[in-house]
């Protein structure tokens, strides 16, 4: 122990490495500190998903880099063995503790102070960075995660606006289809297949939306996590999420039978007009994609 | 008694399956000696039929198949669907354990294949294929279309993708403009017939636009590879990036945190 100290004692100022590493820790605080602003900025200026994660990586990159390079290079490393000695520690044996504790930590963290101001100043814009996905909460979507833009009379069109018939589609064929006015709208994209006459496997009620009995339209989003369902496999008439594999059969009311899917695709009732061309006669039979909240109530 | 005729079923069935190949190989040479006259192509056609096709699809094309898992070529989608089978290697069936999906070398030569075309297609009264010319399609109208209709199973760049079970969607990074044409209006295996376009129908000219505007996009693809950037590491998507992600990427951080926290 004596030894030890007076070691220390004896080399009270930083190595050259020791330096080297407190300039180290410092600019990799001063970069996480940039990086936090920086990330606050480009949230604010509209957000920009692949620099955030980039300034974000060097937030936390910084801060852990400079903490280790510290617990590494800076504090005191060596083990320090006290011999058993009697229980209270004389008043001499006190003063010379609070005196060491003086001598080697007060210098030490004085000497690190701007360190220390830098480290604070990393966990602060840290905490700023962790404030944006708080302010990204709101505001509350009200009904719009219940309703899409299909609705009684809205006529079927593809992705470029032409207007679908019961033609448009091959047997054994499908596309994918919009609200008339609403072409490319992610919510509202739903899968228009026909398949063979007399397959389809629904209850009445269902089946009255389904035109011919082979023109079937469901939403094309997963209801396990929104993925687009766009691979339709016609000879098993099956439709699979290429997120995580859900599977759902077309003919049997695109009910989920292999995945993490828990609930069908909703259904889009559909009608021929007098001019065959093929509306909906009302929106999806239940709320498009993943669960949420409040998805129970009407 | 049962399982000996399951037996001899199956030998007879392996010896029929095993002739065309040793059939394949004389002929090429008669085949180039011959016209390429329709009667004489018509009878070569049904000559090769006799030999490679009609164990399992039946003496008569546009008859019943020999087996219940065989198709009837009535039903396959005529002369199209043929000639696609063939070019690509997948009929003859290399083997009789899983679906007929995998590309091959085709066993037939150029003038047999168009014998064995002609002859079923005229058997089953659609001899016709689909018309193409990549030279008369858009790259970036095929671009937009392909992104439509094509690209959630084979992927934008063409590398296809696992459908789940033992179904996938083929890589289309070296196919022929014709494929393209004949996958499309066959629909083979899980495919659906059109591929995904609307108002698909053969030979009406919109749809045949559109098909050569796809085929001039998956042509293009051979030259100029679709890349958002990155390693493509193969291009299948999740599956291959998600095991980079895990051991290589996991492995470094796991060393990483070995150096941190070792003491020192």
């Amino acid at each position: 122990m004596t030894v030890d100290r007076e070691r220390e004692r004896a080399t009270p100022e930083l190595t050259a490495e020791q330096r080297g590493a407190e300039r180290a820790a410092a600019v990799a605080f001063v970069v996480a500190i940039l990086a936090g602003i920086g990330l606050f900025v480009v949230y604010f200026a509209g957000g920009q998903t692949q620099l955030e994660g980039v300034l974000f990586a060097l937030a936390l990159g910084g801060f852990g880099v400079g903490i280790v390079l510290w617990g590494n290079k800076l504090l005191a490393a060596h083990d320090a063995v006290e011999e058993r000695h009697e229980f209270t520690s004389g008043e001499a044996g006190r003063e010379a503790f609070e005196h060491a504790v003086a001598d080697e930590v007060g210098p030490v963290l004085g000497r690190r102070s701007v360190l220390v101001k830098l480290l604070a100043g990393a966990g602060g814009a840290l905490g700023l960075a962790l404030l944006l996905p708080v302010l990204s909460l709101g505001p509350a979507p009200g009904r719009t995660l219940k309703q899409t833009a299909w609705k009684r009379g809205s006529k079927v069109v593809d992705e470029t606006g032409k207007l679908i018939t019961l033609d448009s589609i091959p047997e054994n064929g499908f596309i994918t289809v919009f609200p008339e006015g609403h072409a490319g709208s992610a919510d509202s994209q739903a899968l228009l297949i026909r398949v063979p006459e007399g397959l389809l496997r629904l209850p009445p009620e269902k089946l009255a939306g389904v035109p011919e009995g082979t023109h079937v339209c469901y939403s094309k989003i997963c209801t396990h996590a929104g993925c687009p369902v766009g691979l339709y496999r016609a000879e098993t008439h099956s439709l699979l999420c290429p997120c995580h594999q859900s599977q759902f059969d077309v003919l049997d009311g695109a009910k989920p039978f292999f995945g993490p899917a828990a609930r069908p695709l909703p259904q889009l009732p559909l009608e021929v007009d007098d001019q065959g061309v093929l509306v909906a006669t009302g929106d999806f039979d239940a709320p498009v994609g993943p669960a949420f909240w409040d998805r129970g109530k009407p | 008694m049962r399982r000996t005729a399951i037996l001899l079923g199956g030998i007879a069935l392996l010896a029929l399956l095993l002739t065309p190949t040793t059939g394949t190989a004389t002929s090429g040479v008669a085949a180039q000696q011959q016209p390429g006259d329709s009667p004489a192509l018509f009878a070569r056609g049904r000559e090769l039929y006799q030999q490679a096709c009609a164990s399992c699809h039946g003496p008569d094309p546009a008859g019943r198949s020999a087996y219940a898992t065989v198709p009837s070529l009535q039903d396959v989608g005529g002369a199209a669907a043929v000639d696609w089978a063939l070019r690509t290697g997948r009929m003859p069936w290399k083997d009789t354990t899983g679906p007929a999906i995998e590309r091959g070398r085709p066993r037939f030569s150029e003038e047999d294949m168009r014998a064995l075309t002609v002859y079923i297609g005229r058997s089953v009264g659609d001899a016709q294929l689909p018309e193409v010319d990549v030279g008369r399609g858009d790259v970036t109208r095929g671009r937009a279309l392909y992104g439509q209709a094509c690209a959630a199973c084979h992927g934008m760049n063409g590398a296809g993708a696992a459908l789940g079970g033992e179904n996938i969607a083929p890589s289309l990074q070296d196919v022929s403009p014709l494929d393209v044409a004949e996958a499309t209006r066959i629909g083979p295996g899980q495919m659906p017939v059109g591929g995904g376009l609307t108002d698909y129908a053969p030979n009406d000219a919109e749809s045949t636009q559109n098909v050569n505007d796809i085929a001039a996009y998956v042509e293009s693809l051979k030259t100029r590879p679709y890349n958002r950037g990155g390693a493509p590491i193969g291009g299948k998507g999740p599956v291959p990036e998600g095991f980079v992600a895990w051991v290589i990427g996991l492995g470094v951080l796991v060393l990483a945190a070995r150096l941190i926290g070792g003491r020192s």
